[in-house]
């Protein structure tokens, strides 16, 4: 106690925001601390705890907003986190926020609050709703039954919120904290006698005050309360007589029906009843509320679905499609950077380049095509707060939990899916980030572990080259094929994990609250948007940037072997000699006089081109020529065609020279990648692949998307090159030499089911780790997929193979087969369907 | 009294059974009726509980969810989900 009291009277003051979700906690938090926040982990869960703080009157006041909860029992995860943060953190002040429109299921936690015996301050919220509702409350009625302090507010328009610093204010001010802690006591009845003897036998044995501390722990006790138990086992003069009252509460079920349980929650729920009864007016009692209204339309048998479809293209296309036209008008400024990086690192050789001039580009490519997609999260993370906050997102989980639920997933899987790219396009990113809301443990990892089976955004372009070169009179079954078979698949994965490895995972019951329409408030979407945005920013960027050096090292070592290096340096050598060769008796020859000069030139005359193809119009072209003008002037006339006889020879001498260079350079790069570790990996690779149909190269472009899909068709395009000019693109390269080296489109189709399956991004894999904090399932979400891809790739092209299938009808035997699978794990009951295995929760704990 | 999960409730079991009983899964939209007794054990009996449908508590059948599993029911002011297979471990008393 005198450790509290110290606190209290302080300089700082910890105060923490508890009540049910949708009671306004988030509004009110936000409203009390500003722009002061900052939200991590609790420890060892993947609960977000949420923390700020207000200064006033020189005094720091730290408030944590607490997980929703209804309860305080030990059934939940959110609910076990409060419990013990109140337990062992000790806050100095609880504020316990209350729904004015439903007030009764409130109080239900309100009597458990009293019951651990912190100074506490209700808070009732939402009063403009009940006003609308027709409900009178009398907050002093209220504050003398509760016998704590009452605030009302509304909490979108911040009202109240200074009469609640001020509550704080007093209990702080208070040099004694008893008088702040109620002494309002619940009659358990006929359970009374016995929570007496156990609050004794407690005050006891441990030397505690009698105080509602103490009662609070005993009528836990008395309810069977796991953690309560656990809490007391640890003190092993108390363990005897936790028989006794096992016994008390054995011996009262069998007199009943009731479970002691079951008792203690009716005493609440009636002390809540009462409450409300002696407080609250009701003036338009069985009024259909407007809730109502909108779920007879929106929830409607027929048209629900029709809504849901609309809701989701919405999003799709509002997020993914403008949002990407959004990030064209980004990416200038991306690339502006990347520009600066590259001026400002050391300049380009003729051959090779400075080490640390390719490493610090690398970097930044793999920074840039993560913060590309940065205006596509900002638009989507807003939609789904705005989806939250309306009360929508949880009449999704209602429409969809029946065909979800089939496969071990849960309503609230839908989200996170959608993020992930039910179509095509999306990211997995936000989507493993979006499974934090699911109440069930096990869906919720099997919703982890299948969202990256989704068509991310970046594994679009791997599926238009390979459509492109193999199907190009089926393109769109095609891709209608592989964006639903990934879906089939998803569902697939996730019973098989539900009954297999996630068996034991504990689950929860699907009772949920449909909480009332409300008006999203602006800055409670913008903040949850860049939160998410920042924290992505954070937890992938920096991680990303890291491997991408990993990566880097794999591509580039060990290098190029001192004789090829020779026949590459001969080469240069040659072409340069050449280049004086045909300048020779040029006046504009002065403006190289030594090798130096010369390699600059070829990189001036490099970028300018670069600046050239990307100037759009007439004007920026313009404006690009005369930059280069007065930046360059001796080497401008190299760069410009004119007129002038002697520039005309000179520039032509010189695009010889670069295009040698670019074609010695791209040579070398593949050389290298040969060479290189990875390459190696991926041709001690091809006995295993070579059943899915994959060569090393292909094996090499997998591997190295793992650190961003994206890069998969950049190595490929390194790997297929051409070795004359450029003439033919990807498609057609990529094309003629696998058909050369006997491929097919049946190895087209089992390396697009490969791709769909294969696991995911690195950025993913993060993003696994730190929503099950376990690098058991990071690592898990990484060796299934391969496994299974491989699987499948190999099954695929094998059988196809043997059948001598073509490549299309391969795809379509596997997508009905998988269609069939779904059908019959979805619609028959046992043994494959309804049958998942018993939650993994020990019913009531350890004691009964 | 805790019949462990919805195994309690056999399929072919005869819609409210005991006079006036039923359990709340064979309620069509729009009856009102009493909590009598919740046969699931664990957490699923205590979320019940928590969201206030403790015995006695006034319950009112909604809706069905389109594909008619879940459904959604009145507890006071507030408007809960349960998927079937929990709203037969919740037997009724019909007003
Ligand atoms: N009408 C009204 N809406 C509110 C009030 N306080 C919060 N809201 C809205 O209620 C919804 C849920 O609030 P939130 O703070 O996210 O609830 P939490 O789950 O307890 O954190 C949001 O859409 C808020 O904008 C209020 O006093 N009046």
């Amino acid at each position: 106690m005198t450790e509290k009291t110290a606190g209290a009277a302080g300089r700082h003051l910890r105060v923490a925001l508890a009540g049910q979700q949708n009671a306004g906690k988030s509004t009110l938090f936000n409203a009390l601390t500003g722009v002061a926040q900052h939200i991590a982990n609790y420890p060892g869960v993947t609960v977000d705890k949420k923390s700020g703080f207000y200064i006033e009157h020189g005094r720091r006041v730290e408030v944590v907003d607490l997980p929703g909860t209804y309860s305080l029992t030990s059934f939940s995860l959110e609910e076990r986190v409060v419990r013990r943060f109140l337990y062992e953190e000790r806050p100095d002040v609880v504020v316990n926020v209350l729904d004015a429109s439903n007030l009764r299921r409130g109080l239900y936690l309100t009597a458990q609050l009293i019951e651990l015996g912190h100074p506490l301050i209700v808070v009732v919220n939402m009063m403009d709703v009940a006003e609308r509702r027709g409900l009178k409350i009398d907050l002093n009625a209220l504050a003398q039954k509760l016998k704590v302090p009452v605030v009302a507010s509304i909490g979108r328009k911040g009202v109240g919120r200074e009469e609640l610093r001020a509550a704080i204010r007093r209990i702080a001010d208070e040099p004694d904290i008893s008088p702040a802690i109620s002494d309002a006591r619940l009659d358990y009845g006929v359970l009374e006698e016995t929570i007496g003897w156990v609050e004794e036998r407690l005050a006891d044995s441990s030397g505690l005050d009698a105080g509602a501390a103490v009662r609070g722990l005993a009528v836990k006790l008395v309810e069977g309360d796991a953690e309560a138990v656990r809490l007391v086992r640890e003190d092993a003069r108390q363990a005897v007589f936790l028989e006794d009252v096992a016994e008390a509460r054995k011996n009262f079920e069998k007199a009943g029906d009731l479970s002691t349980g079951d008792h203690v929650a009716v005493v609440r729920d009636r002390w809540a009843g009462e409450i409300v009864t002696a407080s609250v007016r009701e003036s338009r009692k069985g009024a259909v509320s407007a809730s109502e209204r909108v779920d007879r339309l929106l929830l409607h048998r027929i048209l629900a679905p029709f809504f849901l479809v609309l809701v989701v293209w919405g999003i799709y296309e509002i997020s993914i499609v403008q949002g990407y036209e959004l990030t064209k008008v980004t990416w200038p400024f991306l690339a502006a950077l990347r520009n600066f990086a590259a001026q400002w690192l050391p300049e380009a050789g003729f051959l090779y380049d400075p080490q640390i001039r390719s490493l610090g580009l690398w970097m930044v490519d793999s920074a840039n095509t993560l913060l590309n997609y940065v205006p596509i999260f900002l638009i989507l993370f807003a939609l789904i707060a705005i989806l939250e906050d309306s009360g929508y997102m949880a009449r999704i989980a209602f429409i969809l939990d029946r065909i979800l639920h089939r496969f071990g997933l849960h309503g609230q899987s839908t989200l996170p899916f959608i993020l992930a790219g039910v179509f095509a396009g999306g990211c997995a990113v936000p989507g493993v980030m979006a499974t934090k809301g699911i109440p069930d443990e096990r869906a919720r990892l099997a919703t982890i572990l299948t969202v990256p089976f989704m068509n991310c955004l970046a594994k679009i372009p791997l599926y238009t080259l390979l459509i492109n070169i193999y199907f190009v009179e089926a393109k769109g079954l095609v891709l209608f094929y592989l964006s639903t078979i990934t879906i089939f698949a998803a569902l697939l994965v996730a019973k098989l994990l539900s009954v297999s490895v996630l068996r034991h995972k504990e689950t929860a019951p699907f009772v949920m609250e449909l909480p009332h329409y409300h008006l999203p408030t602006l800055t409670g979407v913008v903040r949850r948007s860049l939160d998410r945005t920042w924290l992505y920013i954070k937890k992938v960027g920096t991680v990303v940037v890291a491997v991408s050096v990993v990566v880097y090292v794999l591509l580039q070592f060990p290098g190029l072997s001192p004789d090829q290096e020779a026949v590459y340096e001969g080469r240069a050598e040659a072409a340069i000699a050449e280049f004086y060769d045909e300048m020779a008796g040029n006046s504009y020859l002065a403006a190289v006089p030594d090798q130096a000069a010369l390699t600059g030139l070829v990189n001036v005359y490099t970028d300018y081109r670069t600046e050239k193809l990307m100037a759009q119009g007439a004007d920026a072209s313009k404006a690009v020529d005369a930059r280069y003008e007065t930046s360059y002037p001796a080497f401008y006339p190299f760069l410009k065609r004119s007129s002038d006889k002697e520039a005309r020879a000179a520039e032509r001498a010189l695009k010889t020279l670069a295009t040698t260079r670019k074609t010695l350079r791209r040579e070398m790069k593949e050389e290298r990648i040969v060479n290189s570790l990875l390459g190696q990996v991926g041709r001690s690779l091809e006995p295993v692949t070579q059943f899915a149909g994959f060569d090393w190269k292909i094996n090499v472009a997998l591997l190295s998307s793992f650190a961003a899909r994206e890069s998969s068709v950049a190595t490929l395009g390194v790997l297929f090159q051409p070795s004359d000019g450029e003439t033919d693109t990807l498609e057609e390269r990529m094309g003629s030499e696998q058909r050369a080296a006997g491929y097919s489109a049946l190895g087209a189709v089992a390396l697009m089911l490969f791709f769909a399956l294969y696991p995911p991004c690195l950025a993913t894999t993060i993003m696994v780790r730190v929503q099950t904090q376990s690098y058991r399932w990071m690592i898990f979400s990484i060796v299934f997929p391969t496994f299974l891809g491989l699987s499948v790739a190999s099954a695929i092209f094998t059988l196809g193979g043997y059948f001598a299938l073509s490549g299309l009808q391969t795809l379509t035997i596997t997508y009905f087969t998988a269609f069939a699978a779904v059908l019959v794990v979805g619609l028959f009951k046992r043994p494959f369907g309804r049958v998942l295995p018993p939650p993994g929760y020990s019913p009531r704990g350890a004691v009964s | 009294m805790c019949q462990g999960a919805a195994q309690g409730v056999a399929r072919g079991e005869a819609p409210c059974a005991r006079d006036g009983f039923c359990s709340l899964n064979d309620l069509v939209p729009g009856t009102h009726c009493r909590v009598a007794r919740l046969k699931g054990c664990g957490a699923i009996r205590q979320r019940l509980l928590d969201l206030g449908l403790v015995n006695g508590a006034e319950v009112t059948v909604i809706r069905a969810a389109p594909l008619n599993d879940p459904i959604a029911i009145r507890v006071g002011n507030a408007v809960l989900t349960v998927r079937r297979a929990e709203a037969a471990t919740i037997e009724v008393e019909r007003d």
